[in-house]
């Protein structure tokens, strides 16, 4: 597949992306028509005085940064879920292989229902959360020590993200009241109600943090893909660019984390169907794979939040719904192949 | 390049890989290491890509090995592993990433690059193959994409481990052609010993960790030589100065 093509992929994609957030507007337990999203969309562009003030509210303070906020965290799993399996050399990694979630999960559940860091005046959950996915990451980086090894890399991670997992679930068992464990459980299966500006904003820098280091580490991904000793042989730090990609990871993941709980088949999807589709080489695998990531998640949230209007189902649901059927038939036609 | 490896010693767990060994490697020439399983080949050549430290006993150019910079090495020194990577990348991409090492990080490769990269890929017969995934490629070409890859790097050495395994005669002599072709030095661990009294110029005989001897071909492939080696009874005839070995 020659340059120009996977380009026309990728404008394709772009188009696809555009034409699925925008028509997510109008999904919900409020039905709009075309005048009223538009009319909002150009007050929010142009700055004036919208027609109807309540539509505009909806619009504008409500689907836009949810649809905005999954966009984002689709192409954010989806390019962590590359950069892990990668890293590890492992076809199974996803953005959470680390560990990074679970502890990510364990702060949240501890903001919620011991209320730690309820001092601060707002966002104590989020902050919980990121804090929960640092001590993850640390632990695994500390244990990692100075192995480069992949295999003792998923091991350590797997082992730390159970840790954590207990935990978490050790906290939802001590919660006082009912509330409290549903709400700490409903974040665990990922949820994009209740997105404002300020989340859209954390996972906007999280995706450009992102796509800046894939940009620069371009070659040493491909690489990578060869092995790591021949990346070695080939004159590269392994060392350092592994604690770039973890750190850099660790980060975008918890920040998506943070704001939407956990998403899971995204980022072990997505770079599959695309490193089959479009191409194994980072460049047009990354833009690909964000493009369709946040395709699909947008679409996932626009189906979990009207198939059951007014009732709300999680995200995380809805995206092992329509994933673990495609990731099964993709695993067994691989598989046949060999 | 002088490569010299001085009373270099290993040992994995209780079990002694290598056991004193000295040699030394330099000028445009191919270099065989011939010995039983087990004997150390691949623990020294692993030695000399830097897979395992060299702790003072290998000197580059009279340098200690420790402080040649990687990317400095690389350039120098191309190494072909028993193993090929199972990755979906095409063989165009899997070649060029051979210039890596003259690359500085955040620099994509450049037109120099894509160059070398066609004049290797010509001259390797891979052209026609170039957009390949190399998942989908025969042992045989598999190898011939790294061995491009290896010439890719323009290196002053290229180390081989065991890569005419699982090859039929045809490839066999290809890449031992290619070899022979190449303006530089080779230094290539082998089973088959006819290949070796071919191709080699020089040749190393390992037994238990030690070199048990060396020298030219026709010096070192003698029955005498090689059946201590190998604890077994190996008929070698000299036909007109070409050693041809076993059945």
């Amino acid at each position: 597949m020659n340059k120009s093509i996977k380009r026309w992929i990728c404008l394709g994609l772009f188009a696809l992306l555009c034409a699925t957030a925008f028509s997510a507007l109008f999904w919900g337990s409020v039905p709009l028509d075309s005048g009223a999203v538009l009319d909002s969309l150009k007050a929010f562009v142009t700055g004036r005085e919208a027609a109807t003030k309540n539509l505009y509210n909806l619009v504008v303070q409500v689907r836009l940064p949810r649809v905005c906020l999954t966009v984002l965290a689709g192409a954010a799993l989806s390019i962590v879920g590359i950069l892990m399996q990668t890293l590890t050399g492992n076809p199974l990694a996803e953005p959470y292989v680390l560990g990074v979630s679970s502890g990510a999960s364990a702060g949240a559940a501890g903001a919620i229902v011991f209320q730690w860091f309820a001092f601060l005046p707002a966002g104590h959950v989020v902050f919980s959360a990121f804090i929960g996915s640092f001590a993850a990451i640390a632990l695994v980086v500390a244990l990692q020590g100075r192995s480069t090894n992949p295999i003792r890399l998923v091991l350590t991670g797997m082992g730390v993200s159970a840790f954590f997992q207990a935990a978490t679930t050790f906290i939802i068992y001590c919660s006082r009241n009912e509330a409290q464990a549903r709400s700490a459980q409903y974040w665990l299966t990922g949820s994009f109600s209740g997105s404002n500006w300020g989340d859209v904003r954390i996972a906007l820098i999280a995706l450009v943090v992102l796509l800046i280091l894939c940009r620069c580490l371009e070659k040493e991904l491909d690489l990578l893909l060869l092995g790591q000793d021949v990346a070695a042989q080939s004159g590269m730090n392994l060392r350092a660019i592994q604690l770039a990609l973890i750190l850099v990871s660790a980060f975008a993941v918890s920040a998506v984390v943070a704001v939407s709980g956990l998403v899971g088949f995204v980022g072990l999807i997505i770079p599959h169907i695309m490193r089959r589709t479009v191409d194994a080489s980072h460049r047009y695998l990354v833009l690909s794979s964000a493009l369709a990531g946040g395709c699909f998640l947008t679409l996932a949230d626009a189906v979990a939040r009207t198939a059951f209007s007014p009732q709300e189902m999680p995200i995380g649901v809805m995206t092992a719904f329509i994933g673990a059927p495609i990731f099964i038939l993709m695993i067994r036609r691989v598989y046949h192949a060999h | 390049m002088r490569i010299e490896v001085s009373n270099l010693s290993f040992s994995a767990g209780k079990k002694r890989i290598l056991d004193g060994v000295s040699a030394a490697f330099e000028g445009h020439r191919i270099y065989g290491i011939i010995g039983p399983n087990g004997c150390g080949k691949t623990t020294l050549l692993r030695h000399i890509y830097r897979q395992y430290p060299a702790r003072g006993h290998i000197r580059v150019d009279g340098r200690p090995l420790e402080t040649c910079a990687a990317r400095d090495y690389a350039r120098r020194v191309a190494v072909m592993m028993q193993s090929y990577p199972e990755a979906d990348l095409r063989v165009a991409e899997v070649v060029q990433s051979g210039r890596y090492p003259y690359k500085r990080v955040m620099v994509p490769y450049g037109r120099e690059d894509e160059a070398i990269t066609e004049r290797v890929l010509r001259q390797t017969r891979l052209w026609d193959l170039r957009n390949r995934r190399i998942h989908t490629l025969s042992g045989g070409e598999r190898q011939r994409v790294m061995i491009a890859r290896c010439l890719v790097q323009q290196p002053e050495v290229i180390l081989l481990d065991e890569p005419t395994n699982h090859l039929d005669i045809r490839y066999r002599l290809e890449l031992m052609e290619t070899l022979r072709a190449f303006d530089g030095m080779v230094i290539i661990t082998l089973h088959d010993l006819n290949l070796a009294a071919r191709y080699c110029d020089y040749i190393y005989v390992m037994k238990d960790g030690r070199i048990a001897a060396s020298g030219l071909p026709a010096d070192v492939l003698r029955p005498e030589i090689l059946n201590a080696t190998f604890d077994t009874k190996i008929p070698a005839i000299d036909h007109d100065g070409e050693i041809f070995i076993g059945v």
